[in-house]
């Protein structure tokens, strides 16, 4: 099934999220439709749209500027086979990888590098 | 860098094991390690609570090597983060490796220790080269822990996956070059605990352990193996760490 037929909704609903390693204060509640993992203390949205991969960074219900990250999404399909992504600081605290595709049971991984101290944070999502 | 693996095969564990020459003179030596810090993961270089100085000593890393969930490669480097080394990929890791070559170490009637050999220190008490592996596991563990190349002392889960309850008893195998290590010390808890009396591997290279923390896991094989170089040294120690963290409860 591909998803750029499906909504927001539709589409956060196919995702499941690898079990959560950390926990911090603040909501676990999507924000905008998404599936959400935690990343030491920075949140993770991930939701798969039509036009690609869209990514919002939060902190204790706090954005964070997404221009404060390189960002990469890394999508392994059921069979193996790898492909990247990197991703645009869009406004707010938004990433996006433009035309990104998850086909269905592919396991996509998203990797943030701070810019200012190159500390690394990773959400992992698999598409139903 | 990159390494390769192997799996165990049913021949390496029907051969004849291989046995550790004698107890280790100390089991409260360093170890190397990998543990979060900040969020990160770092490479420690200590025993029990001593967090020492890693970043001096990783002009003696001989490989560290990352793996996704398939343990395909991936690349991986240390960078130095203030006082510790940490991870560094933009690739998702199910595992890490690292791999140090601590050098020959000898210990004069004095007390002393001197990194020489004892065609130095003809009248050292103990001579020895010491050798340090780290196996990392992010995440929960599905399937079986492969055998890593550079880790001639490795210790794994003997079975899939890994108890995932603080107490549970864990079965563990300790390899030496591919073949089952017996009497090599086997500490469950290396951080919280340096002292315990270790664990005996049998001849299978088995040894069961208690899980000792709902968090971070730090369990030590010790294996020493004969002199490669008798004039210098009277045996090699090998220092193999496996470490893994269990989850705790939503807050």
């Amino acid at each position: 099934m591909s998803l750029k037929f499906l909504s927001p909704a539709l589409a956060a609903g196919l995702l499941f999220v690898s079990p959560v390693v950390a926990h911090a204060h603040g909501s676990m509640e999507p924000q905008h439709g998404g599936a959400v993992q935690m990343s030491g203390e920075t949140m993770i949205e991930f939701l798969p749209s039509p036009q690609g991969f869209r990514v919002w960074v939060s902190e204790e219900d706090e954005p964070l500027p997404a221009n404060a990250f390189d960002a990469r999404a890394t999508v392994t399909a059921a069979d193996g086979t790898k492909k990247s992504y990197p991703m645009q600081a869009g406004a707010g605290n938004l990433l996006t990888a433009a035309g990104a595709r998850a086909p269905s049971g592919a396991k996509v991984d998203i990797a943030l590098r701070a810019k200012s101290n190159a500390a690394m944070s990773f959400g992992s999502f698999r598409v139903r | 860098m990159r390494s390769t693996f192997k799996f165990a095969s049913k021949t390496a564990l029907a051969s004849a094991a291989l046995a550790s020459l004698a107890l280790p003179a100390s089991v409260s030596a360093h170890a190397i390690w990998f543990a979060q810090r900040a969020t990160q993961l770092a490479l420690i270089y200590g025993v029990g609570a001593d967090d020492l100085d890693a970043v001096r000593r990783m002009d003696k890393l001989t490989s560290v090597t990352g793996y996704d969930d398939s343990w395909a490669p991936v690349d991986v480097s240390l960078r130095v983060a203030g006082p510790i080394p940490v991870v560094d990929t933009m690739e998702p890791l199910h595992a890490v490796g690292a791999t140090m070559d601590y050098g020959i170490w000898t210990k004069t009637p004095d007390g002393k220790w001197h990194n020489a050999g004892r065609d130095e220190h003809p009248d050292a008490t103990i001579s020895e080269r010491t050798m340090k592996y780290a196996v990392h596991l992010v995440g929960e563990l599905k399937g079986e822990v492969p055998l890593l190349e550079g880790h001639p002392l490795q210790v794994v889960p003997a079975t899939a996956g890994i108890p995932q309850t603080l107490g549970e008893p864990m079965i563990v195998r300790v390899y030496y070059n591919g073949q089952p290590a017996e009497n090599a010390a086997v500490l469950a808890d290396y951080v919280n605990d340096p002292d315990q009396v270790p664990i005996m591997t049998d001849a299978q290279g088995l040894a069961t352990i208690p899980v000792r923390n709902q968090g971070q896991n730090v369990v030590v094989a010790i294996f020493r193996s004969p002199t490669d170089d008798a004039a210098r040294y009277e045996s090699i120690e090998h220092r193999a760490a496996l470490s893994f963290v269990l989850p705790h409860l939503p807050e």
